[in-house]
C-alpha cells in the first residue's frame, strides 16, 4: 500500500490507532490506570483489574512481540487464507490482529514485529479501510 | 439451601435438519424429560430456557406449544453456556425453595452466526480490525502458544479428537456419527493452524431438556435413588494480565472454588462433560481443572488416560466436537449424559461404577459453570 493509499483510507476503528511518529508505522490507542498502573488495549469505562475511573490514555508501539501465530484457512474477511497474530505490547496488554506476511513466511513466535497499516475491504460497498498489522522486522 | 436431585432428562438428536425448528427441538426434549421423571407439564412450576442468539422468547415459544400453565419461563443466553444458566438457575429455584419442580431446556439453530450477531457496522468493523472472522482461531492461537511453551505436538489434539469422534461413534444423539483414525483427523480440511475441521465443533440444531426437584418429590415419582446436584457454580471473567486465554483463567478459578465448595478433589471425578469447541481448549482444560500438573496433559493423552477405560473418561457423549454444540441446548446435553452416566444407562459408552460426575462449560470466555452431580 502506498502511502497516499494509505492517507486516503479511513481507520477501520479510528479511536483505536493512529500514526507513530515517523508517519509510517502505527500506535494503538489504550489507557493506563493511575491507581493500578495496569495497561489495556482497547479502552474501556473503568480500569479492568480495580475498576478505577482514573484511566489515562497511552499509546503502545510502534513494536510489538509476537506471542501466537495462525493461519486462518476460512479467510472470512480477505476471501483467502491469511495469518492472524497475537502480540504483547511492550506495557503488558495483548493484542490480536492480521499479520502482514505470506502464509508460508509465518515469523516466529516471540520475535519483534512492527505495527504497520494493512488494508482491508469495507464490509458494506466498495473501497478500503486501514487496520493495523504486525509485521515482522527486517 | 435443600438438596436438589435431577429427576428426568430429555434430549434431540443433534445436528442440521433444514425441516425442523428450535421449537420442534424444543418440544421433543421437554417431552422426553417429562417422560424420563414421569411428570406433567402442568407440574413445572418454572421454568429456564438457554439458546443463543436465535430471537426473543426462545422458551416461550417453547411453552406455547406445551400449554399455558401461568409457570413463568426465563430466557437466558450466555453463548456456549446458555443451556448451564438455566440448569443453575432452575437449581438455585428449587434450592433456595422458591419452586419444587423447575425445568431447565436449552433449545439451538443454525443460522445465526457470530458475526452477523454484532449487533452493528460498528461492532462489526472492531471484528474485522481485530482479524476475528473465525471464532476458531482464539483457540489456535491458545494452541500454537501452548506448542511453544510446551512442545505440544498437533497429534496430541489430533488425538483427543480421535477420542470424541469414538466416542461420538457410541451416541445415537451425536451431530457426528463417525470414527476418525488419528490420519484422517490430522489431514482432514485445515481451519486455523494446527487444527483441523475434526478437531472443532460443527454447528447446528438441537434440544435438551432437564428437570430438577427436591428428593420427596423424586421419591414420590419412586425414584429412590435419583441423581443429586451437589454443587452447582457459576463464575464470571476474572482479570489476569499474565495471560491472553481468559477461557482457561476463569476455569481454574471456578474449578478451585468448586472443589473447595463440596469437598470433591478432582481424583474423586468418575467422568467429565467439558467445553472442548476444539480439542486443543479440550487438553488445556485436563490441567486447569487438576486433573494432572501443569505441562502433564500431553501425557494423560498419550496414556488414554480420557478414553474408554481411562483413569477419568472425558466428553464420553462425544463432546462438543463431535456431539455438537448448538449452543442452547449444549450444557443441558452433557448434563444428560452424565445423568445417564450415573444412573447406569449410558450402553456402549458407560463408565464402570461412575458415582461423581463434572459438568463445565465456558461461555464466550466471559462466563464458567461447574455442576457436580453424584448418585
Ligand atoms: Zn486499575
Amino acid at each position: 500500500m502506498s502511502q497516499a493509499e494509505q492517507e486516503g483510507s479511513a481507520f477501520i476503528v479510528p479511536e483505536w490507532m493512529r500514526w507513530a511518529s515517523d508517519r509510517k508505522r502505527l500506535v494503538l490507542v489504550g489507557q493506563r490506570c493511575r491507581a493500578c498502573g495496569i495497561a489495556f488495549f482497547p479502552k474501556t469505562a473503568r480500569c479492568k483489574a480495580c475498576y478505577s475511573a482514573e484511566v489515562v490514555e497511552a499509546e503502545f508501539g510502534p513494536e510489538a512481540e509476537l506471542h501466537s501465530v495462525t493461519i486462518d484457512h476460512t479467510g472470512t474477511f480477505l476471501g483467502r487464507p491469511h495469518l492472524v497474530g497475537q502480540v504483547r505490547l511492550d506495557d503488558g496488554p495483548f493484542a490480536q490482529g492480521f499479520v502482514d506476511a505470506g502464509v508460508d513466511a509465518e515469523p516466529a513466535i516471540g520475535s519483534r514485529v512492527d505495527l504497520v497499516p494493512f488494508s482491508v475491504p469495507a464490509l458494506q460497498g466498495t473501497g478500503t479501510l486501514t487496520t493495523y498489522a504486525f509485521r515482522p522486522k527486517e | 439451601m435443600r438438596e436438589v436431585v435431577v429427576a428426568g432428562v430429555g434430549l434431540t438428536r443433534f445436528g442440521q435438519f433444514a425441516d425442523r425448528t428450535y421449537i420442534d427441538h424444543g418440544v421433543e426434549a421437554v417431552v422426553k424429560a417429562q417422560a424420563d421423571a414421569g411428570l406433567g407439564w402442568s407440574e413445572i412450576q418454572r421454568a429456564y430456557c438457554g439458546a443463543s442468539g436465535i430471537g426473543p422468547f426462545a422458551g416461550n415459544r417453547v411453552g406455547h406449544e406445551l400449554g399455558l400453565t401461568g409457570a413463568p419461563i426465563v430466557n437466558l443466553d450466555n453463548a456456549s453456556a446458555s443451556g448451564n444458566s438455566a440448569f443453575h438457575q432452575a437449581f438455585l429455584a428449587v434450592a433456595t425453595e422458591q419452586c419444587d419442580v423447575a425445568l431447565a431446556m436449552g433449545v439451538g439453530q443454525l443460522g445465526r452466526t457470530m458475526l452477523n450477531a454484532a449487533g452493528s457496522q460498528a461492532e462489526t468493523r472492531k471484528y474485522l480490525a481485530q482479524a476475528y472472522g473465525n471464532a476458531m482461531t482464539i483457540f489456535a492461537l491458545a494452541a500454537r502458544r501452548r506448542m511453544h511453551e510446551y512442545g505440544t505436538s498437533p497429534e496430541i489434539f489430533g488425538r483427543i479428537a480421535v477420542k470424541s469422534k469414538l466416542y461420538g461413534a457410541l451416541n445415537p444423539n451425536s451431530h457426528i456419527q463417525r470414527k476418525y483414525s488419528l490420519d484422517e483427523v490430522m489431514a482432514a480440511r485445515p481451519i486455523a493452524s494446527p487444527l483441523t475441521l475434526p478437531m472443532c465443533c460443527p454447528v447446528g440444531d438441537g434440544g435438551a431438556a432437564a428437570i430438577l426437584t427436591t428428593r420427596r418429590v423424586a421419591e414420590r415419582l419412586g425414584q429412590l435413588h435419583p441423581v443429586r446436584v451437589t454443587a452447582s457454580l457459576m463464575k464470571g471473567e476474572v482479570f489476569q494480565q499474565a495471560s491472553a486465554w481468559s477461557e482457561g483463567n476463569t476455569l481454574a478459578v471456578a474449578a478451585r472454588e468448586m472443589y473447595e465448595m463440596s469437598g470433591v478433589g478432582p481424583s474423586d471425578l468418575d467422568v467429565i462433560q467439558l467445553h472442548d469447541a476444539t480439542s486443543s481448549e479440550e487438553l488445556d482444560y485436563y490441567e486447569r481443572l487438576g486433573l494432572c500438573r501443569e505441562g502433564e496433559a500431553d501425557a494423560m493423552v498419550l496414556e488414554g488416560a480420557t478414553g474408554p477405560g481411562g483413569r477419568i473418561p472425558v466428553n464420553t457423549d462425544g463432546g462438543l466436537t463431535s456431539r455438537g454444540h448448538p449452543l442452547g441446548p449444549t450444557g443441558l446435553a452433557q448434563v444428560h449424559e452424565i445423568v445417564l452416566q450415573l444412573r447406569g444407562d449410558a450402553g456402549d459408552r458407560q463408565v464402570a461404577g461412575a458415582k461423581t460426575g463434572l459438568v463445565q462449560q465456558t461461555g464466550a470466555g466471559a462466563v464458567c459453570f461447574m455442576h457436580l452431580l453424584q448418585r
